[in-house]
């Protein structure tokens, strides 16, 4: 059987921006501002606040603001990293591929296992938030922790739900909704600056100042590295746009300038947000939250009205629920891509015949979040912060380790030309670096129990550590079993190096 | 003849079976041929789609390379057709470059909110095709 090559007539080529999957052809599908909302989306700005604001702050008190803008260097020297891995090899597996090609089976393996994991945990936190908010947003506080879990627990099947038949809003619904959000957010840092400023704030009020910027008011090194870790996180997720890449109109330019704007606009909304936050309410009552509703509460004081407030709730419901989906899709996928080079069980690797999606290993990694949730919530008095903390742990690690990746696999191309020198071994090997020292700094200090936020103590050592070093422990277990069942088709891959084609074609952007 | 050819949605599962079976007989009554249509509506918001559609592609070869045996076995000219696209959209473009008498999908028999939740194929096609559309619903038996 031969397929019959119809020509797709030249008018069922879409406008600009209105690509997102409804009739997206192989390429062409992506234009700069679904570039840019894919970006802002998949970081998911209004969750990522709600769950890390004061955790941040906690960390670094009035500092929270130049955190927000340090923690994103590194990520942004990682961008580059992505960049040019993706123009390599874009593989449905990323992290997974990439590092396997340049660093070897064993160490793929791992990084796959991270994005798994990384998966795994912050569906916990997503799902507390998600379960938090959604009393909020019928004026119930202190809901009892049995109802949020429950709650939490149905957020993370109908996500897993939606996924499997592979749903996806249009890319208007999408721009729609993120626009939405935005507007919020500013909207709340706006009003609350206003309120500040008139001396319409609560007593704990403060005035904002520059020395905020300055990052040599943080008391010590150690909080410093803490609030990076945090701050990581709400950042994990923007390098969806150069990883589109392939999708883009114009492969050369577009997601590199989608990738800047995005996160040009999460930068300033978070440096923004953090600002107001912190000058209407007082470092002291945001560090104080321990439940992760600080930005619904506030959003209440803020508008004095809960009418209004309802609105900060709302975007951060639908930023979680953004958020979901750019969790479990990639890692579903990335999943799938394991079992397709014979580093996971087949099984993983089969689409659903009628939803043509990674069905069974969207639905393992739906279980698994369950199950982790539930035992997380069991055992912890504090899951969002622990867990946080952990998942920091962990992006850094594949963050990192996909930097580290990027300039091996391009070793001898590094110093071909300045261009070259800086993109491909100074920006990634300094952003790994960056990264590394954060891991390895944060592992010390969570090895005392005091310095994790909610300060218990499991076996001895805080539990975010405990979380970081046990997930790698079954980890490694796992990869053994695996390399022992033989599996020599994965085990047995050569590292490979980068085409010199890939370089010399830097500037065409034309072989996708 | 293009005036005479029938385009089926197939994609393996039991509605597409049905509708198969009814394309081959229209086709057969008509003196038409058949062009077969493995639609894959890719979500980008997942990235990291290469494997992704590596897999569903050959999934998608194998199950038109069925219909074709079946065709075959019904003595109908039959033409496979991979695409990248929304099911109703890209049965109503293809169906347009050919011509196509007829379109012919299967239905789950959902009810109306399941079918809106999912994205309804038949319910999409019958919004946006021009021509008759005939959706087989799968016998109650299997």
């Amino acid at each position: 059987m031969e397929s019959a090559s119809i020509p797709v007539p030249a008018k069922s080529v879409l406008p600009e921006g209105s690509g997102a999957g409804e009739k997206g052809l192989k390429s062409g599908a992506i234009g700069f501002v679904s570039g840019v909302v894919i970006g802002v989306a998949s970081t998911a700005p209004g969750y990522s606040l709600a769950s890390a604001l004061g955790l941040v702050v906690v960390a670094v008190g009035f500092q929270a603001p130049v955190i927000m803008i340090a923690a994103f260097v590194p990520m942004l020297l990682c961008a580059s990293a992505y960049y040019w891995m993706n123009r390599a090899d874009p593989d449905c597996g990323t992290t997974f591929s990439w590092v396997t090609r340049a660093m070897g089976p064993s160490s793929g393996w791992i990084a796959g296992w991270a994005i798994i994991v990384a998966d795994v945990i912050v569906m916990a936190n997503l799902a507390q938030i998600a379960g938090l908010y959604t009393f909020l947003l019928f004026g119930i506080k202190n809901p009892s922790t049995l109802a949020v879990t429950i709650l939490g627990i149905i957020f993370i099947m109908a996500m897993t739900y939606i996924c499997v038949i592979g749903i996806e809003l249009n890319a208007k619904t999408q721009i729609g909704l993120l626009a939405a959000e935005l507007i919020t957010l500013t909207l709340f840092a706006v009003v609350a600056l206003i309120r500040v400023y008139a001396g319409d704030a609560p007593k704990t009020s403060v005035d904002p100042s520059l020395s905020w910027f300055n990052p040599a008011n943080i008391g010590s090194s150690g909080a410093f590295v803490s609030g990076l870790l945090v701050a990581i996180f709400i950042y994990w997720g923007w390098d969806t746009t150069v990883t589109v890449n392939e999708e883009t109109e114009d492969p050369g330019e577009a997601p590199g300038r989608a990738a800047i704007w995005a996160t040009v606009i999460l930068v300033a909304i978070y440096v923004i947000v953090s600002v107001a936050a912190i000058s209407f309410a007082g470092p002291g009552l945001l560090a104080n939250d321990q439940s992760g509703d600080v930005l619904g509460l506030l959003a209440n004081k803020v508008f004095g009205s809960s009418t209004l407030g309802k609105i900060v709730i709302i975007a951060v419901l639908s930023s979680a629920a953004a958020s979901c989906q750019t969790t479990i899709l990639p890692t579903a996928r990335t999943t799938l891509s394991m079992a397709r080079a014979k580093a996971l069980p087949k099984r993983l690797g089969d689409v659903d015949e009628r939803y043509l999606t990674p069905a069974f290993a969207t639905w393992v990694m739906g279980i698994l979040s369950v199950a982790w949730y539930v035992g997380l919530t069991i055992v912890s008095t504090n899951i969002l912060n622990d867990a946080i903390a952990a998942l920091g742990l962990w992006i850094a690690f594949y963050y990192g380790l996909t930097a580290f990746a990027c300039t091996i696999y391009y070793r001898r191309h590094v110093f071909d030309n300045v261009k070259n020198f800086i993109f491909l071994g100074l920006a990634p090997m300094l952003g790994g670096l960056m990264l590394l020292g954060i891991l390895i700094k944060s592992i010390h200090d969570l090895a005392k129990p005091a310095n994790s936020a909610s300060g218990e103590s499991w076996f001895g050592i805080g539990p975010p550590l405990v979380i970081g070093i046990g997930f790698m422990i079954i980890g490694a277990i796992l990869m053994v079993v695996w390399r022992l069942r033989g599996n020599d088709e994965f085990f047995g891959r050569k590292l490979e190096v980068a085409d010199p084609a890939l370089v010399a074609h830097s500037h065409a952007g034309s072989e996708a | 003849m293009s005036a005479k050819t029938v385009v089926v949605g197939y994609d393996g599962t039991d509605g597409a079976k049905a509708a198969l079976k009814e394309a081959l007989r229209v086709a057969a009554e008509i003196g038409g041929d058949v062009i077969g249509v493995f639609a894959y509506n890719r979500v980008i918001t997942g990235g990291e789609q290469h494997d992704l559609d590596a897999v569903v592609h050959e999934h998608g070869d194998k199950m038109l390379a069925e219909a074709a045996a079946a065709a075959k076995t019904a003595g109908i000219d039959f033409t496979a057709q991979y695409i990248e696209e929304s099911p109703a959209s890209a049965l109503v473009k293809i169906a347009d470059h050919h011509d196509a008498r007829f379109i012919v999908v299967g239905s789950y028999g959902e009810r109306p909110l399941k079918g809106a939740i999912v994205g309804s194929t038949p319910n999409k096609l019958i919004h946006l095709s021009d021509r008759p559309v005939i959706v087989v619903r799968i016998p109650e038996s299997e």
